[in-house]
């Protein structure tokens, strides 16, 4: 029997990527610049929605794959708090770029994210609002999902009393009619507020910001991280002027990240966003637990979970990566805008 | 050997140790698999209940912002809002704590939906409000509506996934009673085990220790019922194969002290029987010698008249013949003559009484066997002539035996004698008399034509006789008995096949080169004491006037003395050839006083004292006899038996 086992071919551990179109981008650069010494076999899943019915189909089909031993994904905070449950239970590693819900770190041993929490992005968020617009009025509009209002209670409580005058709070969801966005955009306008803080996803964000510019006119529009990809779309029917969104890399911080920056302009057009460096760190980081020797999920676990205990950071292209107990890391979050490219502070 | 053998201790120390371990583990495990299931149990409860105060809750919250939302225009803006959004975040806390349950990937699709529905809830009733608030009642109304469908689809999810919920409840009460009811079997199991583990200890307690021990006990047993062969095989164990060497070697202790014990036992029921023997011998000897002692007495007493009724009648009978009548021949022999016979017959009694009472035992010494029988025949050929009977005797020539000359002669008489009387009422009955050498001994066997002893084993037995009363003391074959011990001989009595009886004596025979010494027969005497002068000291007068008739009648000049004084004034006086002295008289002095003085003043005279003594009992009369047999002459006694002697005194003293 050993003797069968040791004359078998080793097999070769597979991994998973399920995310949304933007993020699988820098999956496959990742995965370039790691070909032809690849260390595991690829299985791609497109995985937008946030919507759990989606993306637990898409978990069961992952975790039935033998040899699986992690996964980057999902593709939202929603998305990935639905399917962490399957992937803990099949212990399998689920590494994901850009959930934030704070309910993710709860989520089991095998549930990492390279995204720090919502209640982070909620005070980053509120102090930029109380810097630049107190005594201001502003309208709240919110995902009403795990992502937005998870965001909207942290946000509305990490603002101080009396600073930001709210006179609206509007929640939304992703395929919302036209017509319903229509009554909420125009009572939005109708309260004239000196901002718009939109705790929503830029796809969203695309049929809302029409009809608010067209009643308020370039009122700044200060989002949350989940309206970076509207760089990565932009038309003439979307105006992104004097909006600022929140990310979690600054393309500009590194020599390598200006590089990766400029590769990432040339090859796709538009400047990356912080979900897809934190993807493309994602498949590096499991890449080198592979090439470490972890054949299992449990193997790949361990081996994350060293990382700057027993073995050194992972540097990574966003920064020296480790995990705390909860598999969360610490990163800092940065305000960016576009002005013929990201820029960010 | 016994190092090679398990040892019993160890074993039962390893079959304990096995045996603890065993239930050591089925213990733990059993504790293991309790806390477990116990663990399992209360987390399920746990879980159970957690979910329930969920569940409760969510269907709580659910049921307010359901409220809410279909109040949700009617009431104020800010208190709908207010009362909507804390249903709303309530409602988001709970599920996404219950999304953190382990749940099926259908319940968490269904609950996922219950979220999405809570959401679009949420946005729907925010659209009421809003449009409400900016006056347009009929989108509010219709937006309201929407918010009502999104509610009741609310309401409709969560009871699916409270449903499914129950379900799972359902199977983990049913996991839980299948835990119990495995807990239980598992009890069981365990307890089975133990069972089984016990009596395969039991077991093997029985037969590896109750076995040696009944095999050892049965051992015992056989032991303490006297079977000393009883063994013990080999035992399995070092302990048990110590304990059977340790048993077998005591058995073989126990063989050996047994034989040994047989043994002494054997030589003290010897040394036992040798001391009844010597105190049944000292019991008759005791008995015997107060006897003898009696019989001596009554010898002594009835020896001087009876002395003076032989000797008148002897000197009547002489005188009657002298006379030459016929009719003193005829009174001679009707009437003088019995009494002379009867008075002889009273004398052997008397003899044989007095031979009875003697204890000493005399050194033996080589007798000529075959004179001694001769000379006995020839006593008795006169009566058994008379009695038309026989005696036929054969003696090998040079047979000497040792014995005393007299006991030996004594014996030829009684014997001979005995079968005489025996046979008195058979015409020619016939004694033979064998004298040969046999097996070192010297036999001399006595077979009559008599009709044989009634009961050989009685007869040797003293005063046991089947003579008629007044014809036999009994004394007769217990005396010769005496005598025949007493020369270190056997005597056997018997009856013959073909009739009669036969008593066989072995003497020890005398060494080489030994004389013997034959009885002396009693010579012819001439019956002419002329020129003698007999001093006769007898206090009896008839005896000692008997005694002086006899003496005068052979012509001899005789003094008479009552006492020893006088005696000694007599003997001091003339000039005496020959004393003849009782031994016993009355006065200061005995015959044996007046031997010692004669001794001293009269020394010539010494070998002619004879005692004439109706008791020889007394030690020293007995020693003195002994070491002067001529000397002595036991009353009563007839004529020429005195005669005889003192002729013999006169004629030793002559040639010397």
């Amino acid at each position: 029997m050993v003797l069968a086992a040791a004359c078998q071919p080793e097999s070769r551990p597979s991994v998973a990527v399920a995310m949304g179109a933007s993020e699988l981008t820098g999956a496959l650069l990742a995965m370039e610049s790691l070909a032809p010494g690849l260390p595991f076999d690829t299985m791609f899943r497109f995985s937008p929605d946030s919507r759990a019915a989606p993306a637990i189909a898409v978990a069961q089909e992952i975790v039935a794959r033998p040899g699986m031993v992690a996964v980057i994904g999902h593709a939202n905070s929603g998305a990935s708090l639905a399917t962490a449950p399957i992937y803990n239970q099949s212990e399998i590693v689920q590494l994901t770029p850009n959930a934030t819900a704070t309910a993710y770190s709860l989520a089991g041993p095998f549930s990492f994210r390279l995204a720090p929490p919502d209640a982070q992005q909620a005070r980053f968020l509120a102090d930029v609002l109380v810097a630049r617009f107190s005594g201001q009025s502003a309208a709240l509009l919110y995902e009403n999902d795990e992502y937005g209002r998870e965001l909207r209670r942290e946000l509305v409580k990490a603002v101080p009393e009396g600073t930001i005058r709210w006179v609206a709070d509007t929640p939304h969801l992703q395929g919302q009619d036209s017509v319903l966005a229509d009554q909420l955009a125009h009572a939005v306008v109708l309260a004239r507020p000196d901002v718009i803080v939109w705790l929503g996803r830029e796809l969203t964000a695309r049929a809302w910001f029409p009809r608010l510019r067209a009643g308020l006119g370039p009122v700044p529009i200060v989002g949350s991280d989940a309206l970076s990809p509207i760089v990565m779309n932009r038309s003439p029917d979307v105006s992104i002027e004097n909006t600022w969104w929140v990310d979690l890399v600054d393309p500009d911080a590194t020599p390598a990240l200006q590089s990766f920056a400029a590769a990432f302009r040339a090859r796709f057009g538009h400047d990356p966003i912080g979900s897809q460096v934190l993807t493309y760190d994602a498949v590096l980081l499991i890449a080198a637990a592979v090439r470490d020797g972890a054949r299992t999920g449990d193997d790949v676990r361990t081996w994350l979970v060293s990382l700057g205990r027993t073995r050194p950071r992972f540097q990574g292209l966003s920064g020296e990566i480790a995990f705390d107990a909860n598999g969360d890391v610490a990163r800092r979050h940065v305000m960016c805008t576009f002005r013929e490219r990201v820029r960010c502070q | 050997v016994s190092l090679s053998r398990p040892s019993l201790r160890r074993r039962i120390l390893v079959v304990h140790v096995g045996a603890a371990l065993a239930v050591a583990m089925c213990i733990i495990a059993f504790a293991a698999l309790s806390a477990r299931m116990h663990r399992g149990m209360d987390a399920a409860r746990t879980e159970f209940a957690e979910e329930q105060r969920i569940a409760d809750r969510l269907t709580r919250v659910v049921s307010a912002q359901v409220m809410a939302a279909t109040y949700v225009t009617a009431w104020g803006e800010a208190e709908s809002l207010n009362r909507f959004r804390q249903a709303s975040e309530s409602a988001f806390d709970q599920i996404r704590l219950y999304l953190l349950h382990e749940l099926t990937p259908m319940q968490r699709l269904q609950l996922e939906q219950v979220k999405e529905t809570q959401e679009r809830l949420g946005v729907s009733a925010a659209q009421a409000l809003i449009l409400a608030r900016a006056g347009r009642p009929n989108e509010a109304s219709q937006a309201a509506q929407e918010t009502a469908t999104h509610a009741t689809e609310l309401q409709e999810k969560l009871d699916v996934f409270m449903g499914m919920r129950q379900q799972d409840l359902r199977q983990l009460t049913a996991r839980q009673d299948a835990a119990l009811r495995t807990l239980n079997a598992a009890s069981a199991a365990i307890g089975g085990l133990l069972l089984i583990a016990a009596l395969l200890l039991t077991r093997y307690l029985y037969r590896r220790i109750g076995t040696p021990l009944t095999e050892l006990a049965a051992a015992a047993s056989r032991i303490g019922a006297g079977d000393l062969s009883a063994r013990i095989g080999p035992m399995a164990f070092r302990e048990f194969a110590a304990v059977g060497r340790s048993f077998n070697s005591m058995t073989v202790g126990l063989a050996i002290a047994e034989a040994s014990l047989r043994k002494r036992n054997t030589e003290l029921q010897e040394a036992l029987d040798r001391v009844k023997r010597m105190q049944a011998e000292l019991v008759q000897a005791e008995k015997l010698s107060a006897l003898g002692r009696m019989m001596a007495g009554l010898a002594h007493e009835l020896n001087n008249p009876l002395g003076s009724v032989l000797g008148y009648a002897e000197l009547l009978s002489n005188a009657l013949e002298e006379r030459g009548t016929p009719l003193a021949r005829s009174i001679r022999d009707e009437s003088v003559r019995p009494l002379i016979e009867e008075a002889v017959r009273a004398r052997a009694i008397i003899q044989d009484f007095l031979q009875f009472s003697r204890s000493a035992s005399p050194q033996v010494e080589p007798v000529a066997v075959c004179p001694g029988i001769e000379a006995a025949r020839r006593m008795h050929a006169y009566a058994f002539d008379r009695a038309g009977l026989a005696i036929e005797v054969s003696c090998e020539p040079e047979l000497i035996a040792l014995a005393r000359p007299q006991h030996l002669h004594q014996i030829l008489l009684n014997l001979i004698s005995n079968a005489h009387d025996a046979m008195l009422d058979r015409a020619h009955g016939t004694l033979r008399i064998t004298a040969t050498r046999a097996d070192e001994r010297v036999r001399v066997v006595f077979e009559d034509d008599g009709p044989g002893f009634a009961d050989p084993d009685l007869v040797l037995e003293p005063f046991f006789t089947t003579k008629p009363v007044g014809a036999g003391t009994g004394l007769g074959l217990s005396i010769v008995h005496e005598y025949m011990k007493e020369f270190g001989g056997s005597m056997r009595v018997e009856n013959r096949a073909e009739g009669g009886a036969r008593v066989v004596l072995q003497f020890q025979p005398a060494a080489l080169g030994t004389h013997p010494s034959a009885p002396r027969p009693q010579p012819d005497h001439p019956d002419d004491l002329s020129g003698v002068r007999v001093l006769i000291v007898e206090d009896e007068r008839h005896l000692r006037n008997v005694m002086a008739r006899f003496l005068r009648q052979a012509k001899a000049t005789v003094d008479l003395a009552e006492s020893a004084d006088e005696a000694q004034l007599i003997l001091a006086a003339a000039d005496v050839d020959l004393v003849l002295s009782d031994v016993k008289m009355p006065g200061g002095q005995s015959g044996l006083d007046l031997f010692h003085w004669l001794l001293r003043e009269r020394p010539e005279l010494a070998g002619l004292f004879l005692f004439v003594t109706g008791d020889t009992a007394d030690p020293e009369v007995r020693d003195l006899a002994h070491e002067r047999p001529m000397q002595f002459l036991a009353k009563p006694f007839m004529r020429q038996d005195l005669i005889a002697r003192v002729v013999a005194l006169l004629s030793g003293a002559n040639a010397r």
